[in-house]
């Protein structure tokens, strides 16, 4: 490609977004460049998860725009976008537990790839779900449920990886077998944004960090000069 | 022995028509989250095409079949889906309800319009022949019906399973946004769901039509039998359903075969699926169902002591002053309008306030006018009372299972109640009297006789203004409170220790002695009462006039009831407009979809200037209105001029 | 921060290409002024297509005495036709109106636009004035605001 600044995967500008008359976003700016992981910390009820919605084309703008690689997406349905490339691991259960994980599997192809090749990236990457994969996915155990999720991920090859509370409630060293798999994730300027209440391994693997504290972008920077706003938002400063 | 067998073979094969029928109701509802009432009335739609094809046009009955079956039932489906379900989702429980009772009225309404009833007769397929079992013949019918309903349980099972569109459906139930995420449609497997569930009702319909007859209400109310049996597998499994449809059409025919046919039991017989129903949404274990509340229209602002008192006054003075200027028969007519709006007025604590939805209001209320008749013949005001007193009673004792039931169960409940009294208890010569109909006298309050159509006009208007003051009066009290608490956080009544068995016992029983007492001067007004006119039926325009004036007011009461009471008026001076009169409230109920807060409280926003929701929508398009127009770019002067030219104006 | 011309970059171009076709076929759902018009061409149509089939159904059932042969025009010409002329009418009037109050919106932005160019402007004049006055003094420059506070 010609163009010298090659246009950022993902970038938000002037976002303002909520729920009903409830603003939650007040004018978030972000950008994630090609190839790039940029964590988005910041505390409970930050916007966080509001913020991912709005990406994901599931929680509507009511001002500001979306942009990926130069487009316009403001106001693209989720399912649209996420059959365009952009893979969202919600805040939670990322599965379907009433679904097998074959099942869980076969979803993946809605975003064009096969069910074969599917199967195969995922259960390559996490050989445990092969084991279980007649096995309802809602009695899987917790970090093989985010196996579960994030192999879609894998899978369905995104341009674009949102990334909520990943961590949430697994052991640590469990999390940081996920995130060497985000990591690898990223060859291929894949951009990703994972969003963690607590900083833990984000300042590890993320290459640029942003902090949001009530709907706005407090700090962004890289992850080492970002000890110091961090610490001023969760002491109350 | 042999009769056992014939019994058998005979439960077994409604068992399986109902089975197909309920199958389609649980796939449409797991799958849409909107519970269509409809469904029985687009299978007897379909029935008549069916009719209409293979017997008027006299088509081959397999192209008829495939037209019907394949082609017009699917899309019919999906027409409904896209105009009316597709919102209803997550919508509440009374708009949902609601509207799918509009679009089964609107359907009954257009089946008596296109086929006017006559002797419609649809043979079974190859009838008369059979296979000879040596014991009993069974007829081709009957093998092609339980066969259909093997192929059905047979494909549903292979499409949930094995296709990705079936999984897909699952998963969408599941976890819908994560479905989303994942690059699902959820708008394409809904509209699958219903042009299936669409599709599924029409072959029941068309295989019940040979045992029922064409019968439009007949085939309508199979719907009942489809939700009784759909609760078997909590409206989630189609597995279970299907035992449940087999079970239900055994016990029918059990009942048939050795129920004596005369007595109490012969009515019982007809009240089977409704008996189910009931007993089986009694027994089941309460499965979590959607998340949404039953009500969301707004509450409007408790209107002043003073006002309250000055509206009620000038309720019955206009009343009197309309009385001094309209002919008798208008009177008649309007007075129709008050009744019904005192029974609707019955909806406004228990669904608007309290927040748990009856479909049997109506019923309640001819409990009462059975109850006033019965005890005071002469007119005597003592049977207001009573009608009063029978009505709450009965009212409790449907409270009952409402005590454990929540939402969409509960209203099935009530409806199933509706059915149970018009089958069981109307219907009996020693209720309404031999033809149906007894003649009632009107009340005489201390010595005066409201026998007059002015009178009876002026103490109708009295009799609500009354009631509705004394319902505001009420909702100010900490039992009023108590009741928004119910309908806004019932957990959190729970949790504080409030006794909500109590105060939902209390409002079924308060609500059901208002329609009571609207059923009592309902039949006086008519001077008559017969069962007909306290049908289920009947009842539900009633529920969907209430919700359209506004569930949450009690005027929105009075416009409901005047406004079903304005559709026989308008009918009977534009002779043609006959057939909308069978419509109207169908339509009426559609138009809901949108305006869940009712009439009153929309046009009271519009003289207010408060346009929330409309503003709230003209926010949202405005950015890219704006952008469309041009407005990005700096304006010139040709813009100005065209904008000029399209708001007619000359140069300002 | 990898950089965008990394040896990882023929592949990154692989993918992103693909994402950026698929973006550029996404259909954002701004305002809808195609299905708009549509819908207003369809209102204009239905009316008198409703009117056609109310007189139809007229003139076909004082053709005959008969009520029942009159029933099919009551549906056809009464019903349909009625049904028709409404929703074209609704429909119409819908459109139209959002038309217009568009074009009236758009019309009061611009008033709007030109009064506060014309305030700006006003104010602009009078700063030059003051400025004229007093000679510029740098610590009016505000300061800028620092982006984090510990």
């Amino acid at each position: 490609m010609g163009s010298e600044l090659p246009s950022p995967v993902l970038e938000l500008t002037g976002v303002r977004a909520g729920y009903g008359r409830i603003q939650v976003l007040h004018g978030v700016d972000l950008i994630v460049p090609r190839g790039t992981i940029v964590g988005l910390l910041g505390p409970n009820g930050a916007g966080k998860s509001t913020t991912i919605g709005v990406i994901s084309g599931q929680v509507p703008t009511s001002t500001g725009a979306v942009t990926m690689l130069g487009h316009d997406v403001t106001g693209a349905g989720a399912d649209a976008l996420a059959r365009a490339g952009v893979c969202t691991i919600p805040e939670g259960r990322g599965m379907f537990p009433n679904l097998t994980v074959d099942e869980n599997v076969w979803m993946f192809t809605h975003r064009g790839v096969s069910t074969r090749e599917a199967r195969d990236i995922a259960y390559d990457h996490f050989p445990v779900l092969a084991e279980r994969r007649s096995m309802m996915a809602g009695r899987l155990s917790g970090g093989e449920q985010q196996m579960l999720a994030l192999a879609r991920a894998l899978a369905t090859r995104p341009s674009l990886l949102l990334l909520d509370e990943l961590s949430m409630g697994l052991a640590p060293i469990i999390v940081e077998q996920l995130y060497e798999q985000v990591a690898a994730v990223t060859a291929g300027g894949v951009g990703i944004l994972l969003v963690e209440q607590f900083a833990g391994h984000v300042l590890d693997v993320a290459d640029q960090v942003a902090v949001m504290v009530n709907g706005r972008i407090r700090a962004a920077g890289r992850p080492h000069e970002m000890a110091e706003a961090l610490s001023g938002v969760y002491l109350g400063g | 022995m042999e009769e056992l067998i014939a019994f058998t073979v005979v439960g077994v094969v409604t068992g399986a028509i109902y089975a197909v029928a309920a199958s389609g109701l649980v796939l449409t509802y797991t799958t849409s989250g909107v519970f269509n009432i409809a469904h029985g009335a687009i299978g007897m739609l379909m029935a008549f095409v069916y009719w209409e094809i293979r017997f008027d046009w006299e088509w081959p009955a397999p192209i008829a079949l495939v037209l019907v079956i394949g082609v017009i039932a699917p899309l019919f489906g999906v027409l409904v889906e896209r105009t009316l379900a597709r919102n209803l989702g997550r919508a509440s429980l009374v708009s949902s309800l609601v509207v799918t009772i509009g679009l089964m009225l609107v359907l009954m309404g257009l089946a008596f319009n296109i086929w006017p009833p006559a002797g419609r007769r649809v043979p079974g397929f190859f009838s008369p022949g059979g296979v000879d079992l040596g014991v009993i013949v069974v007829s081709w019918h009957e093998v092609i019906a339980v066969a259909t309903a093997l192929v059905v349980a047979a494909g549903l099972r292979l499409l949930m399973f094995n296709t990705r569109t079936g999984v897909t459906m699952r998963a969408i139930v599941d976890h819908r946004p994560l479905a989303t995420l994942t690059g699902a449609r959820p708008a394409r497997s809904s509209m699958l769901s219903w042009a299936i569930g669409s599709s599924l009702a029409a072959v029941a319909g068309i295989l019940l039509a040979p045992v029922l007859q064409l019968n439009v209400e007949a085939l309508t109310l199979l719907v009942v039998n489809a939700y009784a049996a759909a609760m078997v597998g909590r409206l989630q499994s189609v597995p279970l359903t299907m035992v449940g449809a087999v079970v239900l059409g055994l016990i029918e025919s059990y009942a048939v075969g050795y129920l004596p046919s005369t007595g109490v039991f012969a009515n019982v017989r007809l009240a089977i699926p409704t008996l189910m129903l009931f007993v089986v949404l009694l027994v089941i274990p309460e499965v979590r169902l959607r998340a949404g509340s039953a009500v969301t229209a707004r509450m409007p602002k408790l209107p002043a002591w003073r006002r309250s008192a000055i509206s009620a006054v000038a309720l019955v003075a206009v009343a009197a002053a309309f009385t001094t200027v309209a002919a008798d028969d208008t009177i008649g007519k309007v007075s129709v309008g008050l009744a019904l709006g005192l029974i609707a007025l019955s909806l406004v604590p228990l669904t608007g306030w309290a927040g748990q939805v009856s479909l049997c209001q109506l019923t309640l209320a001819g409990v009462g006018a059975l109850a006033a008749m019965k005890v005071a013949t002469d007119g005597s005001p003592i049977g207001l009372v009573v009608a009063a007193l029978a009505a709450g009673a009965v009212g409790g004792v449907v409270a009952l299972p409402a005590l454990r039931l929540k939402g969409l169960y509960l209203a099935l409940a009530t409806l199933a109640f509706a059915a149970l009294m018009d089958n069981v208890v109307f219907i009996r010569e020693d209720a309404f009297g031999n033809f149906g109909s007894t003649r009632v006298e009107r009340l005489e309050l201390g010595g005066v006789s409201f026998a007059g159509e002015r009178a009876y006009f002026i103490l109708l208007a009295t009799a609500f203004a009354l009631v509705a003051f004394g319902l505001l009066v009420l909702r100010r009290s900490d039992f009023g409170r108590r009741l928004s608490a119910l309908r806004d956080a019932p957990t959190a009544c729970l949790m504080m220790g409030m006794n909500t068995t109590r105060t939902k016992l209390e409002v079924f029983a308060l609500s059901s002695a208002i329609a009571g007492v609207g059923g009592a001067l309902y039949a006086g007004l008519q001077n008559s009462a017969s069962a007909a006119d306290y049908t289920m039926f009947s009842g539900l325009p009633v529920v969907l006039l209430a919700v359209l004036g506004g569930i949450t007011c009690v005027s929105g009461a009075l416009v409901g009831g005047l406004v079903l009471a304005g559709f026989p008026v308008l009918t009977d001076s534009i002779s043609w407009l006959e057939s909308l009169a069978l419509l109207g409230p169908g339509l009426i109920g559609i138009t809901l979809a949108r305006r869940p807060d009712g009439l009153v409280l929309w046009i009271a926003d519009a003289w207010a200037g408060r346009v929330d929701s409309r503003q709230r929508e003209v926010d949202e398009a405005l950015p890219a209105t704006v952008e469309d127009l041009g407005l990005a770019v700096p304006f010139e002067e040709a813009h100005l001029e065209a904008i000029d030219r399209e708001l007619a104006i000359d140069g300002v | 921060m990898s950089n965008p011309t990394d040896p990882s970059a023929d592949v990154a171009d692989d993918r992103l290409t693909g994402f950026e076709a698929e973006l550029a076929r996404l259909r954002v759902s701004g305002t809808s002024s195609t299905t708009e018009q549509r819908l207003l061409v369809a209102g204009i149509v239905l009316m008198p297509v409703g009117l056609v089939l109310v007189l139809i159904g007229w003139f076909g059932a004082s053709g005959t005495t008969e009520f029942s042969s009159q029933v099919p025009y009551l549906i056809s010409g009464g019903l349909l036709g009625l049904g028709c002329t409404i929703v074209g009418a609704v429909l119409y009037l819908r459109h139209s109106l959002a038309r217009y109050l568009r074009f009236w919106l758009l019309r009061v932005v611009y008033e709007e636009r030109t009064s506060s160019d014309r305030n700006v402007e006003a104010l602009h004049e009078l700063g030059q004035i003051l400025r004229n006055r007093a000679p510029t003094d740098p610590s009016a420059v505000p300061p800028r605001e620092k982006e984090t506070q510990p």
